[in-house]
């Protein structure tokens, strides 16, 4: 369907997330600011600095710098088309992605992007489950659940059989199809359960409600 | 410098033909050794030679300006951005050398995010215009939201102007486009265009190969193929500018128009594509990219002016019903001879098929439709139709829908052979001359109503139905060893030689639905038939009443003292599974005849017999002595009329049928194991035919 306004809600965002950090900050103390003396400790326990390295807690789940390395660069087109646009950026430029767009960097805002996406998912992994829906939870699961998906159509190839689709998924367009069916899935489940016909609406208004927690220090190393 | 190089080039290239002559059963191929080019919008220089990784040339623009030449590769840097660029290639490679684009390094695909940018009013992220032998491979396309209102395409393949002709060889692989969004259907993210007036040169193609794509987010359809030779009545190629087509793998969603539309081919091959989200789909601020086109109708995959097509191994689901259609398949105009074969549709808003006028030899085969929802009737034959084979597949609602489950159109015939109709929700069905049915499964509201005369009714017993979703597999529509329609269908001549699950095809005789039972059941063996035309009845034991033979149409079994209880029976006593058939002809009002099976005794037994006095359907278990009656249905029981009655054992599964109708289904959890087959009657006359024991 087209949207109209697709932009506005990440500005609202980043408003929700400074105003989440300052509460968490205030209640924990042990984000953002962290102790000279660790320097990657996230709610006392040791970050690791590979991949596995927490960027959020989104209502307790995990978003992963491996995860979050693996969806950023398929924003990278809608960032560099918005900077460009809007603040007349040249994103042939080496320095585009450090370069001010708007008060914050192209990078900046690509990650704000990207942490935003990332949030959703974890939501909407959270609410299929909460439905009732089978949905794998965090990025550890997705990539489980899709080497078994190739395997099982490689599988069944071999042996003659048939399968629908590609017979092998790139990780970009696997996520997609899980995305879209569970989208497609929880639509219905939240119309026969809570009578909810807006589904932007109600996932939004989840993200609002969400608690979110930012390890700043492993958010801020984040580069292209 | 250049000098130097030219003498060294055909030097190395007599060495390389030597020394593959010299290598056993390697024929030696004149392949023109070609020039690779890299590219590093990041480190490169475009006056540098581009020719190594540390001369790589920057700009699209540079390679933009070179003609290439047969077996040259242009290879873009991983991880790499070309912003406000393009690639608009130039050169033809030839036979056994094409010219590649590629990738090197590793890291994201090269991105070519072409922006607003245009040639003569069109933008695109690739061209390849007038040209012949290219593959272009791992590239990320988009443009992003631009506000200026034209043309755009991720990859644009154009026959036009001077230079239009017959092309050969084009392939485009493991290509992610995004974020395209053009005004017009002649745009969107793989696009093939043989473009001119009528007095322009004609385009052609032979060999097309798209395979492994991405196209995500894009206007105005997702992938096609098109001639203007439709609106040209000097140009030939209306059905055929297009051959050797191949389009696979590729995973299309959130399209404004169509998802896979292949125009004017012959004999494309459409396999391993899954379309999602097609039909006013696309995820855009319509307050900047304001000019798409409004649309009406949209088809998930589907051909226009083809013939031959096969589609295989599809999935579509969420295609949109706008103001019609939505349908994921769909035999358009001037399609014939064309399959949709082993495709799996789910939550299609406008139902499953659609066949237009002007159509006609197609073929929709073991398909698995799993609650497409009620825009249309699942099938829709649009009037103007030709002839259409649906058989083998299964249609599973469970639903509101309630539209028509089956459709005719006013001209030719349609032919729905061996089909499941799981009707969940509160479809009906149509009859009308210009369609036939026979050996269908119909489960649920009015399967009364369509005329088969070999007609199933009852649940088909699927493994787990509905559950098909977001998986490789339709598993769950595979059929329980007991469900009736194993072995119930009928032989279609030229019919894919394999289901839905690539079991081959008939084990014995067929299986109604998509899915053919395979070896674990072993082919059916007939234990038993009689049709008394020998008059012979000897090897039948009967005890009480009077039995013989008698002509009614044909030489049948029959009984004729109406008092006390009359048995017959024949076979072997350790039959133990098998489905027992016969023609039952109850000659007394309010009387009573039927079925014996596992006849171990006479004080162990089952009877599935008619009763006229109160018209039932009866199933009982004799044990030990003791009759008991465990199931019983509503029977319609005519004394002076043929009923044809079958009982199936299968372990402790106990299914009895009427006139094809499945009416008691019961499970004893202390069954009796095995024994003959017989007729029984108790004070009735009766006679009986066709006697017939498959296991």
């Amino acid at each position: 369907m087209v949207r109209t306004d697709r932009r506005r809600p990440y500005v609202f965002q980043i408003a929700g997330l400074i105003a989440a950090l300052t509460l968490v900050c205030l209640a924990s103390g042990s984000f953002g600011s962290l102790p000279a003396s660790s320097p990657n400790r996230i709610a006392g326990h040791a970050q690791p600095t590979n991949g596995h390295a927490v960027v959020a807690l989104v209502n307790g789940e995990a978003v992963t710098l491996k995860e979050f390395k693996a969806r950023m660069p398929r924003l990278r087109g809608e960032m560099m088309t918005y900077c460009q646009q809007t603040y007349g950026l040249d994103p042939n430029e080496p320095k585009f992605w450090s370069a001010s767009c708007g008060g914050k960097s192209s990078l900046e805002r690509l990650k704000e992007a990207t942490l935003r996406l990332l949030e959703e998912d974890r939501i909407r992994e959270q609410a299929a489950v909460e439905a009732g829906l089978h949905a794998a939870v965090g990025y550890d699961a997705f990539l489980q659940a899709w080497e078994t998906e190739n395997r099982e159509r490689a599988r069944r190839v071999a042996a003659g059989q048939v399968i629908f689709g590609p017979r092998e998924l790139s990780e970009s367009a696997y996520y997609q199809y899980v995305v879209a069916n569970a989208v497609l899935a929880l639509k219905q489940r939240l119309l026969e359960q809570k009578g909810e016909t807006n589904y932007e609406r109600w996932i939004d208004e989840q993200l609002k409600q969400a608690t979110i927690e930012l390890d700043w220090q492993v958010y801020e190393k984040i580069a292209l | 410098m250049e000098k130097r190089r030219k003498a060294v080039l055909p030097l190395l290239v007599f060495a390389c033909l030597l020394l593959a002559s010299l290598m056993p059963g390697v024929s030696p191929v004149a392949m023109a050794a070609g020039t690779t080019y890299y590219v590093d919008a990041a480190q490169g220089d475009d006056n540098a030679s581009g020719t190594s990784e540390s001369s790589a040339w920057k700009t699209l623009g540079k390679v933009n300006a070179v003609t290439f030449a047969p077996g040259d590769r242009i290879l873009l840097k991983a991880g790499g951005v070309w912003s406000n660029q393009y690639l608009d290639l130039k050169g033809s490679g030839v036979g056994g050398s094409p010219i590649v684009v590629d990738r090197y390094g590793s890291g994201s695909k090269p991105m070519i995010h072409f922006g607003n940018t245009s040639v003569n009013g069109e933008g695109f992220g690739v061209r390849l215009r007038n040209v012949s032998y290219w593959e272009i491979n791992n590239l990320e396309i988009t443009s992003g939201e631009q506000p200026t209102d034209m043309r755009r395409s991720g990859v644009l393949v154009v026959g036009e102007g001077t230079g239009a002709g017959n092309f050969r060889h084009i392939y485009i692989k493991n290509i992610d486009i995004h974020d395209v969004f053009g005004t017009d259907r002649r745009t969107g993210g793989i696009n093939f265009h043989a473009r001119g007036s009528n007095t322009s040169v004609e385009s052609t193609w032979d060999d097309i190969l798209i395979e492994n794509n991405t196209v995500v987010n894009v206007a105005d359809t997702g992938i096609q193929t098109m001639t203007d030779a439709f609106s040209n009545s000097g140009w030939a190629h209306k059905y055929d500018a297009f051959k050797n087509v191949v389009i696979r793998g590729n995973y299309v969603e959130k399209i404004h128009r169509d998802g896979i539309l292949v125009r004017a081919a012959a004999a494309p091959l459409i396999e391993y594509n899954t379309t999602n989200a097609i039909g006013n789909a696309c995820n855009v601020n319509t307050g900047i990219v304001s000019y798409l086109d409004h649309i009406a109708v949209v088809a998930a995959q589907w051909a226009y002016y083809t013939t031959g097509a096969v589609f295989q191994y599809n999935e579509a689901f969420d295609t949109r019903k706008l103001e019609g259609d939505g349908q994921p398949w769909d035999f358009d105009i001037q399609v014939t001879g064309s399959v949709y074969q082993y495709n799996y549709s789910h939550n299609n808003q406008g139902g499953t098929l659609l066949v237009m006028n002007n159509t006609n030899d197609n073929t929709f085969r073991y398909n698995i439709s799993q609650n497409d929802l009620d825009g249309n009737g699942a099938f829709n034959l649009v009037n103007g139709g030709g002839n259409l084979y649906v058989y083998n597949n299964v249609i599973y609602r469970s639903g509101t829908q309630n539209r028509a489950l089956t459709h005719a159109s006013d001209t030719g015939m349609a032919y729905y052979t061996n089909n499941i109709f799981y009707n969940g929700a509160s479809g009906q069905y149509t009859n009308s001359p210009r369609m036939t049915y026979d050996h269908n499964s119909f489960y649920g509201l009015n399967a009364s109503v369509p005329s088969d005369p070999n007609k199933i009714v009852g649940n088909p017993q699927f493994v787990s139905p509905n559950t098909a979703t977001g998986r490789a597999t339709a598993d769950g529509y595979k059929l329980l060893s007991t469900s009736p329609l194993i072995h119930a269908g009928t032989a279609v001549a030229n019919n894919g030689g394999k289901d839905f699950y690539g079991n081959a095809l008939y084990n014995g005789a067929p299986d109604i639905g998509a899915f053919e039972y395979p070896g674990s059941v072993t082919p059916p063996v007939t234990l038993l038939s009689d049709d008394f035309e020998d008059s012979d009845i000897s090897d039948w034991t009967v005890s009480g009443g009077s039995w013989g033979t008698a002509m009614d149409g044909s030489l049948t079994l029959s009984q004729n003292t109406p008092a006390g209880e009359a048995v017959a029976y024949k076979g072997n006593g350790t039959w133990s599974n098998y489905t027992y058939s016969a023609r039952v002809k109850l000659l007394t009002t309010y009387g009573n005849a039927g079925l014996l099976f596992r006849y171990a005794d006479n004080a162990n037994y089952y009877l599935f017999r008619l009763n006229d006095s109160g018209d039932k359907a009866e199933l009982y278990k004799k044990s030990g002595g003791t009759m008991t009656l465990v199931s019983s249905a509503s029977c319609v029981v005519n004394p002076g009329q043929w009923a044809a009655m079958k009982v199936n054992v299968a372990g402790p599964s106990i299914t009895g049928f009427v006139d094809g109708v499945q009416l008691v289904q019961w499970t004893d959890s202390s069954a009796l194991a095995a024994g003959k087959i017989g007729i029984r009657m108790v004070s009735s006359t009766a006679r009986i035919d066709d006697v017939k024991v498959v296991q």
